[in-house]
Order: C-alpha cells, then sequence, then structure tokens
C-alpha cells in the first residue's frame, strides 16, 4: 500500500522536534507550571533532564534508521581535514557574537535599559554539570537535526539542500523554545550555519565542531557572568545567548 | 468506491457518531433525569452510573460507524490487528517520546500566551473526563482505554488503511484520518483553551499514529501509543489542583 521506509522516514522528523519539551511532563501541567512556583527547581531539572532528553530521543531516531535501512550519508560521514576543523571553531565562537546582536536587536530598537551580554546557565552555576550538559546536548542536536534531519530531507525525501538546511534548523531552534522566544531566533541562525558547514564540507564533524566551540565560549562567558554576579550580588540582564 | 466518495462516507459517518452520541445528553437536565433514572434502576451512583451509560452508548455507536466504515472497504477487522516486526518497538518509544513532547511543547506555547491558564484543570472539566473522575480509582484507566481501542480501529484502521486500500495517498489519507479524529475530539469539549489542547494533542497523536499505522499496516502500536497517551491525560487531570476538580454531584457526560 504505502512505503515502510517512507512513513519511518516521515515519523523520525515529527517525532524529534523539541525533545527537551519531555522535561516539563513533571512541570508544564503541575503547580509547578503557575505563577510564583520554584523556578530555581524547573531549571535545575532541565539540567540533566534536557541532556538526557535529547540523548534518549536522538539515540532511538538513529536506532530507527539503522533498523529501517535509511540512515542518511550525511549522518554516517564524518572525514574532516584540519583547516575544516579550525574553520568550524572559529565559525562557531563567531557565532556566539552574532546570537548576541540578535539578541540586543529588540532592545535598541525599543530604547529601552542599558544594553549588557548575558548567559542563559540553567539557574544553576556554571560548574561541571553544565559543561557536561552542553557538550551532550550539543553532540545529540548535531546527530538529529544535522544527521538525520538535513540527510532524510535531503537525499530520502528529495528536497532541495536549502530547504532542508532551513527546516533542520527551525526543528532545532524549537527545542530552544525553553529559553524563550528570542532564543528561537538566535538558534535558527545558528542552525542554518551548522547546517551550512555540513552541506559544504559533507562531515557531520564541522558542524559539531563548530557547535562545540560555541558552547564552549558560552560556558566560558557563563563562568565569568557567574563571577560577576557573585561581586555584584544581582542579576543581569540585555542580549542574552543560550548554550546547546 | 472512489477516496474522495469514501472520504465524504468517513465524514459523515463521523459526524453522525459523535451527534448521536452528544446531542441527546447535551442538555444538563436531561442528563440529571437519566442519571437518577439509572442510579435507580442499577444501585449505582448517578455519577459513575451515567459515566459507564455514556461509555456504552459511545461504544455501541462506534461499533455502527465502524461496520459501516468497513463495509465500505476491501478490509476485514482481524486484518488490522497483525502484529509488527520487532524492530518496530523502537519506532514506537520514539512515537511515545515525540507524541509527548510535541504536545507538551503546544502546552508550552499556550503557557507563554498566557500564564495564567490552568490547563489541567481545564482537562478535568471536559465532559468525558469529569466523567470518568467520577469513577473508582481503579477502574478510570478501563474508559479511556476502551475507548482508545474504538478510536484506533475507526481513524487509524478503518478510514486511514481504507484510504489506503481504495488507492489513496499516504499524505492525504493522514490529512483526512487526522483531520476527523481531531474534530471528533474538539466537537466533545466547551471552551477555547480545551479545544487547542485536545485539538493539538489529537492532531500529534493522529500523524505520529497514523504513521505508525502505515509504516506497519496495523492498528496495534498505534493503539498502544494512544492508551499511554489517553492514561497520561486521565492520571494528569486526576491530579489537577483542588480548585479544577468538578463540583460534587454534578452530572457531565
Amino acid at each position: 500500500m504505502w512505503s515502510h521506509t517512507r512513513s519511518l522516514e516521515l515519523l523520525v522528523l515529527v517525532a524529534t522536534v523539541a525533545p527537551a519539551e519531555l522535561v516539563r511532563v513533571a512541570t508544564a501541567f503541575g503547580p509547578a507550571a503557575r505563577p510564583g512556583a520554584d523556578r530555581g527547581r524547573a531549571a535545575r531539572l532541565g539540567l540533566i533532564g534536557a541532556p538526557a532528553a535529547y540523548l534518549a530521543v536522538t539515540a532511538l531516531a538513529v536506532a530507527v534508521a539503522a533498523d529501517g535501512g535509511f540512515a542518511p550519508a550525511a549522518l554516517t560521514g564524518w572525514r574532516a581535514g584540519a583547516p575544516w576543523l579550525v574553520a568550524a571553531a572559529v565559525v562557531g565562537a563567531a557565532l556566539v557574537g552574532a546570537e548576541f546582536a540578535v539578541g540586543a536587536v529588540p532592545r535598541l530598537l525599543d530604547g529601552t535599559g542599558r544594553l549588557r551580554l548575558a548567559v542563559h546557565r540553567g539557574g544553576g552555576p556554571a560548574g561541571g554539570g553544565y559543561a557536561a550538559a552542553i557538550l551532550v546536548t550539543a553532540v545529540a542536536e548535531e546527530l538529529l537535526y544535522r544527521g538525520l534531519w538535513i540527510g532524510v530531507l535531503h537525499e530520502r525525501l528529495r528536497l532541495p539542500v536549502g530547504v532542508a538546511v532551513a527546516a533542520a534548523a527551525v526543528a532545532y531552534a524549537v527545542g530552544h523554545l525553553f529559553f524563550g522566544g528570542l532564543a528561537v531566533v538566535q538558534k535558527t541562525l545558528s542552525g542554518v550555519v551548522f547546517g551550512l558547514l555540513l552541506v559544504v564540507s559533507g562531515s557531520l564533524a564541522v558542524p559539531l565542531v563548530a557547535h562545540l566551540a560555541q558552547n564552549a565560549a558560552v560556558f566560558a562567558l557563563a563562568v565569568r557572568q557567574g563571577r560577576g554576579e557573585r561581586a555584584a550580588g544581582g542579576g543581569v540582564s540585555g542580549g542574552r545567548e543560550a548554550a546547546g | 468506491m472512489s477516496v474522495p466518495a469514501f472520504a465524504a462516507l468517513a465524514t459523515a459517518v463521523v459526524a453522525g457518531w459523535l451527534a448521536l452520541y452528544r446531542l441527546p445528553f447535551n442538555d444538563p437536565a436531561r442528563r440529571r433525569r437519566t442519571a437518577l433514572w439509572l442510579a435507580g434502576r442499577t444501585g449505582l451512583r448517578p455519577e459513575p452510573a451515567f459515566a459507564v451509560f455514556g461509555t456504552v452508548v459511545y461504544l455501541v455507536l462506534g461499533t455502527l460507524a465502524l461496520a459501516a466504515l468497513l463495509a465500505a472497504t476491501p478490509l476485514t477487522l482481524s486484518g488490522l490487528f497483525g502484529v509488527p516486526a520487532p524492530g518496530m518497538l523502537l519506532a514506537l518509544l520514539l512515537a511515545v517520546f515525540g507524541t509527548s513532547s510535541a504536545n507538551i511543547l503546544c502546552v508550552s506555547l499556550l503557557y507563554r500566551a498566557d500564564p495564567r491558564v490552568d490547563v489541567p484543570g481545564e482537562i478535568a472539566r471536559i465532559q468525558w473526563i469529569a466523567s470518568i473522575l467520577a469513577l473508582p480509582r481503579h477502574y478510570r484507566w478501563i474508559v479511556p482505554a476502551v475507548a482508545a481501542l474504538f478510536e484506533e480501529v475507526l481513524f487509524r484502521g478503518a478510514v486511514l488503511l481504507g484510504l489506503g486500500a481504495l488507492g489513496s495517498g499516504l499524505f492525504l489519507a493522514l490529512a483526512i484520518s487526522t483531520c476527523l479524529f481531531a474534530a471528533g475530539q474538539v466537537a466533545l469539549v466547551s471552551t477555547r483553551v480545551q479545544a487547542y489542547v485536545l485539538g493539538t494533542s489529537s492532531l500529534t497523536l493522529g500523524v505520529v499514529g497514523g504513521l505508525l499505522t502505515a509504516a506497519t499496516g496495523s492498528v496495534l502500536p498505534a493503539l498502544v501509543l494512544h492508551m499511554s497517551f489517553a492514561g497520561f491525560y486521565t492520571n494528569l487531570s486526576a491530579s489537577a489542583s483542588p480548585g479544577a476538580r468538578p463540583a460534587t454531584g454534578r452530572l457531565s457526560l
């Protein structure tokens, strides 16, 4: 009647949008979602739960693709020369600045407040747990949205590569709704750049290195921001940037 | 039968099923009278007696709808229950995660639009869910499980696979079966928030369950997915805040 493989390809795409929302099973429906609830607890839950959800969903999606015989070349191609990897690290670090710029636009437009830059840290200190969380999430996101999504959309469903890159970027960005609507716009930009790196280099290692470099820069900023907050005894606001 | 003719038949049958189920008991006074009559005949309290009655009416009408649709296709009832390959367990697990995360994403968007909205309370006030909450705690899962069985056999089995057997493309069959399923769910609610939550969740369930059914040719994986989902919602409603619980003595269908 219909192609078994085609149905599974579509299932893998539909079922992998915003895995981090699974964490909210415990919070979105219950009292923790209401005004005045303990937001810190939800944030701490997200620090462990979000990477775990990304890992579980990515592992399942890759297993379904492998079992169904449609693991795309974008997921399995990893060879890349040192120049590509160095360039990827530079692009990844530069993306932090680009995301800050996107985050600053609304404040510049409405002219409210002094522009200060900050990173989302999930409500906790920028320690080893935070570093592990953003490392694991970055690996899972690259496997899922660049390897699997772009591969399935372009190689299997025969969509133009630009459409595949854009669709994968939006799917990746929606997973950051956790951090607010602006973060979705910022991450769409990063998702497009990571997708283009994959398409141009032909290696999943290149967007992965860029993503890791971006998260490393965010981690360094989070450590610095944590020191500043302790010294000032307060929070910061402005163009924010999220790791992940 | 042609695909457009079967799509029209499916729309008419589903509309008739839900209209016959919903309209006679839309009037609260008539619901109360029926519940008291049932309580007098069965010895049960009025609320659970009416909940059981409502479920039986839903299922009897659903059986008639299913028979009418299957008769118009080359499918058999037993043919809808093929046993999928063991590898499909991975796809089922992915579908459970995917349906939950997409559904929570939709609720998160709702909270973003209106942080004061009380989603658990709204769900608990949906009439058929409120009627389930009138049942003893250990029997509450039976109603959503049986309703899930009927809805999967009808929407993913008779409608989706029926359209496929008549030569429809996958996307058209997914769209028709999912829209009919979601429209049926939305027809049973009474507020905008309820319509949004049930509408988005049934669209998600329809697409993901439909893809599972299309991949396996069986309604069994989608049935497991739907049952887990329905069970989640029922327990969620039961754990809603005290203010969200249906008022004691209120009768609902």
